[in-house]
């Protein structure tokens, strides 16, 4: 099997490529094809949460699909990994499908610190287990993912202070080499593809110099990863854009057009758009997961554009839906108005949830704490989620 | 695509016909006003095939201390808000006619099976039977939803056959077994079961109302009962646990760690054809995902078994079935005294193959109940008090 691939799909008309800007692509491994701009499959220990594989086919019956595995909630695979010997997605029955390694867990409060040295604090629900890069990469070689982000110190967030920025990009760098030496002496990774992980917390000199110095290796990796934006995963909504998005551009520059760039965490419609105008290709699925986890739906009526070279987005407000726990994004199930409302979450959405069920129904289930109403609205805000992201993509092919 | 998924799952593992539902949850969450609302259960749901709910008779035992019996009724406090209300035969009948399930229970006076109170037995015997006179006049949509008496009567003989036999006078099209499974030796469990059986008339369904394990499944078929739900398999799986044909195991146990077999071999399940006990065992107490797993496993596990009990009934081969069942459950041949001794029995009084041949339709539901819902398909906060039991126990 050959290593997975990432292509710009280049504009035949006005062919000069731009380092900034949105554009669509295409990854490709095997008989696979994941079109971005994209999002990968959020899971906690292998499994998109309350979602089994066969109702996973249910909401996306195509094969493209990404599935970020975050380390800490799957370390505890690797021994029955090792003697498996099949790999991380044979195990989590997700065989067929493209694979992630991750670090962090992007959907939660992440403490912070425990690292010591060149050895980074993977926080599991056991506790701390401290990997270094050698350890890390007998993991990858266990776990055999189509692609995996380099062992980092992300640990950082806007409080942090201008040292541990400093100490995150160099303890980054170094590990980034050894374990890409490890993996040129691979025989068994010689499938799967590297990320690399850049840091430099707000502070643009610190991000070009990551940025820069892992440029240099751009032939060896598959893509990079805009890391080290924040430890709590569930607040991501709250970052101001531009407080990251000058960075995110910055950034960018000094990055090789034609690779992949990924960003994970929560970050709101609005922001994803902004980041697929400055050239982000992949992101997480971890906002309809943080939406679902607090009972909501999205329901956003949103119109895309292609204007001035960028992608805009206009939210359609509905005053109807209106409530005090929700946002521009959402509605709250478990609000009492949906009591006695028996029409979908969406009329015009067509995910299985809203073809056979009310809201009425839902807010039912989740008031009596049923894993059913944490299911279906899983099931709604995936779907919901990736229509986003495929109206995004038609938007950019149709520019 | 055209169904809801959720259910999609459950009508691929076969032939589940029927849905358990408790009338004392409905009634106080969402509450007789929105289900009325909502056009019925069904709807509410989005559930097109057969519903059953119960009374909430059950309740009585299971939520004894904050229930205080008369003839008049139940005196519950709700669990939600700590208020009392009053459960009549007739106040459960108007909410399960709300609820509009095909198959509704009567509200029975439920004591303990293990109580030793022979006097307090008896009053429970004739009360079921007048509040099931009670339930029957209230009924308000006797052509569409079936009232089925509950035979009562604990573990006392002549009680049980006295109230088969009041309610053999009333018109119905099927009958309850209650009472049961509360604990008792299975030497009187299976002596009740087979005494029901064999008053009530045979070309009528019999549910045997909280019958779990597959033998007690297997034994209770052998003695003419028809339906059971499925308590005990969507419960067992929220615990880690999977059936098997060899019995059942524990995925929480370390020996699964480096298991990557299915759970059970030739399983047509969709757990089975994708995962590993291995992977199980790592997610079993950590995502909710692994209950909604092993209940798939689990529910498709007595599906079968009841397919392969309908089976052999039609080539009349069930005693070979039974036969096969007994050696794969018990390859040492350990049997159970009380299997040995209800299967003996039959031999005695009546030929198996001429009671199987005597009934007209084997009509063998599979049940799911609330405790399925409970978990994954649907909204009753059943579980937490059946916890609660538990811990209490």
């Amino acid at each position: 099997m050959e290593q997975a691939l990432f292509s710009v799909v280049t504009d035949r008309h006005n062919g000069i490529p731009s380092t900034n800007g949105p554009r669509l692509g295409t990854l490709k491994h095997s008989n696979s094809q994941v079109d971005t701009p994209a999002f990968m499959f959020y899971t906690k220990c292998g499994s998109v949460p309350y979602i089994s594989r066969e109702v996973f086919e249910k909401i996306l019956p195509d094969d493209q699909a990404l599935f970020n595995f975050p380390l800490p909630t799957c370390l505890s695979f690797y021994q029955p990994l090792k003697e498996f010997n099949h790999g991380l997605n044979a195990f989590v029955g997700l065989e067929k499908y493209l694979s992630c390694c991750s670090i962090t867990d992007c959907a939660v409060d992440n403490l912070q610190g425990y690292n010591k040295k060149d050895s980074v604090a993977v926080k599991t629900k056991s506790g701390n287990q401290l990997i270094n890069y050698e350890k890390y990469m007998d993991i990858i070689e266990v776990f055999k993912p189509t692609m995996y982000v380099t062992l980092s110190i992300s640990d950082i967030n806007l409080d942090s202070s201008p040292s541990a920025i400093e100490k995150s990009v160099n303890i980054t760098n170094r590990l980034f080499k050894s374990c890409l030496e490890q993996h040129h002496q691979s025989e068994i990774l010689k499938q799967s593809c590297v990320i690399a992980p850049i840091q430099g917390g707000y502070n643009v000199q610190e991000r070009i110099r990551s940025a820069t110095f892992l440029s240099e290796y751009q032939n060896d990796v598959l893509g990079f990863l805009f890391d080290g934006f924040f430890t709590d995963g569930s607040i991501v909504e709250e970052i101001p854009s531009d407080l990251i998005l000058p960075i995110v551009n910055k950034t960018m520059e000094c990055l090789p057009y034609d690779k992949m760039k990924i960003i994970f965490g929560a970050w709101t419609p609005s922001l994803i758009i902004d980041f697929i105008n400055s050239g982000v290709d992949i992101f997480d699925s971890s906002f309809p997961y943080i939406t679902t986890e607090r009972n909501s739906a999205l329901i956003f009526d949103y119109s895309l554009k292609f204007k001035n070279e960028i992608i805009i987005m206009d939210i359609h407000h509905n005053k109807d839906e209106k409530t005090d726990s929700s946002n521009d994004y959402e509605i709250c199930l478990t609000d009492t108005s949906n009591f006695e409302k028996f029409v979908p979450i969406k009329d015009s959405c067509t995910c299985l949830t809203c073809k056979k069920h009310t809201r009425s129904y839902i807010h039912h289930l989740l008031i009596s704490n049923e894993l059913l109403g944490s299911m279906l609205l899983t099931i709604h805000n995936l779907h919901y989620f990736n229509t986003f992201f495929k109206d995004i993509r038609e938007v950019l092919k149709k520019k | 695509m055209e169904k809801p998924l959720q259910f999609d799952v459950i009508a691929s593992c076969s032939t589940t016909r029927a849905r358990t539902r408790n009338t004392y949850h409905l009634g106080l969450r969402p509450g007789v006003e929105l289900l009325k609302k909502a056009k019925g259960l069904h709807n509410f749901m989005g559930w097109k095939r057969a519903l059953l709910t119960d009374s909430g008779g059950f309740q009585m035992v299971s939520l004894l201390h904050m229930a205080e019996i008369n003839e008049q009724g139940v005196n519950f406090e709700s669990p939600y808000d700590g208020t009392k209300s009053l459960l009549t035969p007739e106040k459960s009948i108007q909410i399960q006619n709300a609820i509009g399930a095909d198959i509704i229970m009567q509200l029975d006076d439920v004591v303990p099976t293990t109580s030793k109170d022979n006097e307090r037995m008896e009053e429970a015997t004739y009360r079921t039977t007048r509040w099931l006179d009670r339930c029957l006049s209230a009924h308000e949509r006797p052509n569409e939803q079936n009232i089925f008496p509950i035979v009562q009567g604990g573990l006392i003989e002549h009680l049980r056959k006295l109230s088969a036999n009041l309610h053999l006078e009333r018109k119905v099209n099927g009958y309850a077994i209650g009472g049961l499974s509360g604990g008792e030796a299975k030497e009187d469990f299976w002596k009740m079961v087979f005494l029901s059986t064999q008053m009530l008339p045979g070309d009528k369904p019999k549910y045997v109302m909280g019958v779990g394990f597959a033998v007690d499944l297997v034994i209770c078929c052998a003695l003419g009962a028809d339906m059971f739900d499925c308590v005990f398999p969507t419960r067992t799986a929220r615990f880690g646990c999977a059936l098997t044909s060899s019995g059942q195991i524990s995925l929480r146990h370390k020996k699964f760690r480096m298991d990557f077999g299915p759970i059970e071999k030739n399983c047509s399940c969709s757990t089975c054809k994708t995962y590993t006990r291995a992977y199980i065992h790592q997610i079993v107490t950590s995502e909710a995902v692994s209950c909604n797993l092993l209940s798939v496993h689990n529910l498709n596990y007595q599906m079968q078994l009841m397919k392969g009990i309908r089976e052999s009934i039609k080539v009349n081969k069930f005693p070979e079935f039974v036969q096969q069942f007994m050696i794969n459950m018990y390859p040492n041949k350990n049997y159970p005294q009380w299997c040995i001794d209800a299967l003996q029995s039959l031999n005695k009084t009546l030929e198996l193959k001429n009671l199987l041949r005597h009934k007209l339709k084997p009509i063998h539901f599979i049940l799911e109940s609330t405790m399925m819902y409970k978990q994954f398909w649907y909204p009753l906060l059943f579980m937490v008090m059946v916890l609660k039991n538990e811990i209490k126990v």
